[in-house]
């Protein structure tokens, strides 16, 4: 058992023990990694940390009883940030139980967002479980693919997107599995008014992600797992990062990185720049 | 034979500042292309990113967005928030293939009768470039068949 297990499960234990909360969300089944819930000191043996942690337990943290403890990776906790941020749970009712992780792997190849992650260290915690060998530069250019998107004529564009968006089957799992997903009646089924059309075809589906990831502008912290679990493989983090590159060069905000920082979309600046205006 | 394209466009406009200019441009009798159609809302910020997509959703070939000039607001901040909103929502359409230029966003005050007409004629041009909306129903556009 690595070093980095053995800390993770001391820290958990004691925080279970010493009743400094109700509950550990962490993961267990070290061949194939799941969320678990733990109330007792005695089971945080059934921890276990790898490169196979893909779930963003943050997801979690409003369905239980109590003061929670979450163990976090860097795109983790900021998803934590932002439901601090947005009032959902309360910065003294969560413990961040942050690690350091080089990468979340999938047949041996790092994910997308890996390849590109900048917290590897998670930059707010209340314990660290360190592994100096995790904090790895960044690979490559984080949004090559929507520039190269962006260089294609318009109707390019959508010959593009509505190719992949006819996959769509309307699962939902993407908005699901979003920890900043949290609404109990989401615009995209919503009869009165019906916003959106609701049937699974390349123009309905086009609209509900552009509303999607309308409705996440400024608060999804590119932790990927919308990507992660859609069965159809769209990429829809290409469609996130463009609002995160657009949002960090025209406000200059990143999400998650600060609980003090307010959301670029609750607030303004008088100067902000208007191009798009006549 | 061919007709040109006659784009339709929906307007939001703000009770204040741009409902009160486009009235103004009336009185005025300042003409202006008839390709708009109006509808008074209470300020731009009530302009819901949902109302621009459902407009497009159901085949208008453009959306205007007018509301008072930054600092002029009814209610002190609304044009600021939409003024954030409405300039990533167009960005993120051009990005998915609608083209951005079918959302237009302007400020008119009450005053501005004459650049509320020059809003709405610049408008539909742009929006003409863009040509009708690829989720029409009415393949024929809007081009008065
Ligand atoms: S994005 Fe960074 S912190 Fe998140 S899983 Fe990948 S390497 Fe780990
Ligand atoms: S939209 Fe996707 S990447 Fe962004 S926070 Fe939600 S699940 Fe994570
Ligand atoms: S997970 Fe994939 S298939 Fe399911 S709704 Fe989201 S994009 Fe569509």
């Amino acid at each position: 058992m690595s070093a980095i297990v053995d800390e993770l499960r001391k820290v958990a234990a004691g925080l279970l023990k010493s009743g400094a909360v109700k509950v550990v969300i962490g993961y267990e089944n070290e061949a194939a990694p799941r969320p678990v819930f733990l109330e007792n000191a005695e089971d945080a043996e059934k921890l276990v940390w790898n490169d196979r942690c893909f779930h963003n337990l943050a997801r979690y943290l409003n369905t239980t009883e109590g003061k929670a403890a979450i163990v976090a990776k860097g795109c983790d906790v900021r998803a934590v940030a932002g439901l601090i941020r947005e009032g959902q749970v309360k910065r003294e009712d969560v413990v961040i139980i942050g690690v350091d992780c080089a990468a979340q792997t999938e047949s041996g190849e790092k994910l997308g967002k890996c390849l590109v992650c900048d917290c590897h260290r998670p930059e707010i915690y209340d314990h660290l479980v360190e592994d100096e060998n995790a904090l790895v530069e960044p690979q490559t250019d984080p949004y090559g693919d929507v520039s190269e998107i962006e260089a294609k004529p318009v109707e390019e564009r959508l010959g593009y997107w509505l190719g992949l968006m006819e996959r769509c089957i309307r699962c939902y799992a993407c908005r699901q599995v979003c920890p900043l997903c949290y609404c109990k009646e989401c615009v995209a089924e919503q009869s009165l008014p019906k916003w959106l059309p609701r049937s699974p075809d390349g123009k309905g589906n086009l609209f509900f992600h552009v509303m999607r990831a309308h409705h996440l502008a400024g608060r999804c912290v590119d932790c990927g797992e919308c990507e992660r679990v859609c069965p159809v493989d769209i990429p829809i983090r290409t469609i996130n990062r463009k609002l995160i590159r657009d949002i960090s060069e025209l406000y200059g905000y990143k999400a998650g990185v600060e609980l003090d920082v307010v959301p670029p979309l609750t607030t303004f600046k008088p100067d902000d720049p208007e191009d798009a205006f006549r | 034979m061919t007709t040109e394209f006659e784009p339709k466009i929906i307007a939001f406009l703000c009770n204040w500042c741009s409902y009160a200019g486009a009235d103004l441009a009336g009185v005025s009798r300042f003409n202006y292309k008839p390709n708009i159609r109006i509808i008074r809302v209470p300020c731009s910020g009530r302009v819901s990113p949902m109302l621009v997509l459902k407009s497009l959703a159901e085949g208008l070939d453009g959306v205007l967005v007018s509301g008072c000039h930054p600092g002029d607001c009814h209610y002190a901040e609304g044009n600021y928030h939409t003024r954030r909103r409405m300039t990533l929502l167009k960005k993120l359409l051009d990005y998915m293939g609608i083209d951005g230029r079918r959302l237009q966003l302007s400020w008119v005050s009450a005053s501005e009768g004459k650049k509320w007409a020059d809003v709405v004629n610049e408008a539909v041009e742009e929006v003409r470039k863009a040509g009708p909306n690829p989720f029409s129903t009415n393949t024929k556009g809007s081009s008065g068949k």
